[in-house]
């Protein structure tokens, strides 16, 4: 079942135009990994898809347009974790996370025993159930990261839209943020993830979607769009690859000369 | 797990309680402290219209000073709250940033322009729309310029700017009550207020309360940012113009009645900080309370201290929060930013 649709997909920003005709869709139960080098357009879509930056083409939630669901309907269905992981006060980590909930709390009303289920789930699944009580300005990179993880998680959305929720991760959460991301998909939600890491993109992701300059150069499962010619094309690299365990790992091994990048 | 939720929950309604007693203590002080001694017994049949000297003293002068010192104290509180809250700096407060100058800008210029003989609504009104002006623009240049020298800054701009405008109205008035007035709304005073004021204030700051108390989910969830308030379906439009439109009601109908009183929005929230935590939803409704305290025994420090003149309110309220400005600005160079 398709849960999100989005078509030809443009966004303009000071002139430029920053995402340019980009289509995808996300099914329920999917993982999509959304790559590209720096500047390729994908905070700004996946911010596009959240409703947050305005753009040409249509994005549709189960057949209805997004733009007509209340703000309230909308925060429930689509969860979304920006960059940066900002929190501009010192909340406890458990403040935070219940922040979550907000989309299901009706105005005045105090959180009820499912919201505070929900707010420890998501504490559990991040690995950050001992650090509760702590203020945000006390916590590491990664601790924040995953603070602000389990804030998307405890909105329990079906879709769940993240921007680089691994970037700051040790090897050993990179992983578990992924296998997590991964039980959450299987549990029927659709995410579309913003991913750095070529590697887990293509062991823990249903279909990766390659931008370059605003476009989907390709999309498809990673076999097909990790291809020598796309690597070269979109990020200037070769890598190495592999298999283990049989899945696929690939590793960008070395920097092509500008000459040689563009008409690999 | 929940347990500890509740162990905060509980700490709050604990501090929501001290507050309300000493607030009431002051109150009691307020209404029975005076030059002229009066027992409890006459205080009581002063206040219920018993006897008519000691009515005169009771509802002319010691029970609106008392009324005034709760609403007015409450505004600045909420409103230092709501502030801090929407534009995400801990050095957000009305009396700061020129929003209490402007209203009290507003208030002049009712006077000068003779309007507040054509309608007792027209000096309120005024004040409120002084405080609505220097509100918004200050949300425009914090949104423009997030950090915290660019908001005080904007602060600055807009304070001088009013009090620069204020004392210009007085200069030029041909009034010789003028200069009298001029330290009034430069300063800032709870003597010689009257039921009356009382009643053209109430209206406004108690919709300025409603507004303001009811924009606590958004300024929490603003703790997370913008883009992020956002997708958790929060309006920021509404948002800001609710706590814009509250402060200006709740700070313009202050100014109106008793001038500008500065740095009560600034303390009331961050004593609270220790005990409720910085979420600031939660600390809206504390900070009302702390409001009220801290302007009601700066009064009463007022009334009590013998000065040859009395001091004005506003002196003393700067008089304490200035140098706590200074070390939070000062601390600030390591945690604001």
């Amino acid at each position: 079942m398709t849960l999100l649709e989005a078509e030809r997909i443009s966004v303009d920003l000071g002139g430029r135009t920053v995402v340019n005709q980009v289509s995808l869709r996300a099914a329920a139960g999917q993982l999509l990994a959304l790559i590209g080098p720096n500047g390729a357009g994908k905070t700004t879509l996946l911010a596009a898809l959240a409703g947050l930056r305005r753009f040409r083409g249509s994005v549709r939630w189960q057949g209805r347009p997004l733009a007509t669901l209340g703000r309230r309907e909308r925060a429930r269905v689509l969860a979304y974790l920006p960059q940066g992981h900002i929190a501009h006060w010192p909340l406890t980590v458990r403040r935070l996370v219940e922040l979550g909930r907000l989309p299901h709390l009706a105005p005045w009303r105090t959180p009820v025993a499912a919201d505070r289920l929900a707010v420890e789930e998501a504490m559990q699944r991040t690995d950050i159930a001992e650090l509760a009580e702590r203020p945000f300005d006390t916590l590491s990179g990664g601790e924040r990261a995953r603070v602000m993880l389990a804030r998307v998680l405890a909105v329990e959305a079906p879709l769940v839209l993240a921007d680089e929720p691994v970037a700051a991760l040790d090897p050993y959460h990179q992983l578990r943020v992924m296998e997590l991301l991964r039980d959450y998909a299987d549990s029927g939600a659709a995410l579309v993830v913003v991913l750095h890491d070529l590697t887990l993109a293509a062991r823990f992701c249903d279909e990766l979607l390659l931008l370059r300059e605003g476009a989907l150069v390709a999309r498809g499962p990673a076999d097909e769009v990790l291809s020598a010619v796309h690597l070269a094309e979109a990020y200037r690299v070769t890598a190495l690859r592999g298999e283990h365990e049989d899945q696929r790992y690939v590793l960008p091994w070395r920097r092509l000369a500008a000459e040689e990048s563009g008409e690999v | 797990m929940s347990r500890v939720v509740d162990a905060d929950v509980r700490r709050g309604r604990r501090v929501i309680v001290v507050l309300a007693v000493l607030a009431t203590g002051l109150t009691l002080a307020g209404l029975l402290l005076g030059p002229l001694p009066l027992s409890p017994w006459q205080v009581l049949t002063g206040l219920i219209g018993g006897d008519e000297r000691l009515a005169l003293i009771m509802l002319e002068i010691r029970l609106p000073r008392v009324v005034l010192g709760w609403m007015v104290g409450a505004s600045l509180g909420l409103s230092g709250a709501a502030l801090q809250g929407l534009l995400r700096n801990p050095l957000a407060e009305p009396g700061i940033l020129g929003v209490s100058a402007s209203a009290g800008l507003g208030a002049v210029l009712a006077l000068y322009f003779g309007l507040a003989q054509v309608s007792a609504w027209a000096l309120p009104l005024c004040a409120l729309g002084g405080a609505l002006l220097a509100t918004a623009s200050l949300a425009v240049l914090a949104t423009r310029d997030p950090n915290s020298l660019g908001l005080i800054l904007a602060g600055l701009a807009v304070s001088s700017l009013a009090v620069a405008l204020t004392s210009l109205a007085l200069n030029l008035a041909p009034n010789p009550l003028a200069l009298s007035e001029m330290v009034l709304w430069l300063l800032g005073s709870l003597r010689d207020r009257g039921l009356n004021d009382v009643a053209l204030a109430a209206p406004f700051m108690a919709a300025g309360w409603v507004l303001l108390l009811s924009a606590g989910r958004g300024l929490d969830a603003l703790t997370l940012g913008e883009e992020a308030a956002r997708s958790l379906g929060i309006g920021l439009g509404s948002l800001r113009a609710q706590v814009i439109s509250g402060t200006a009601l709740a700070v313009g109908a202050a100014t109106a009645v008793t001038g500008a009183i500065g740095f009560v929005g600034l303390i009331a929230p961050h004593l609270l900080r220790p005990w409720l935590g910085h979420q600031p939803g939660r600390l809206l409704l504390p900070s009302a309370l702390a409001g009220a305290v801290l302007l009601m025994a700066a009064d009463l420090l007022v009334r009590l201290v013998p000065t040859r003149q009395e001091l004005m309110l506003g002196v003393v309220t700067a008089l304490i929060g200035a140098p706590f400005f200074l070390h939070l600005l000062l601390r600030g160079r390591r945690t604001l930013s």
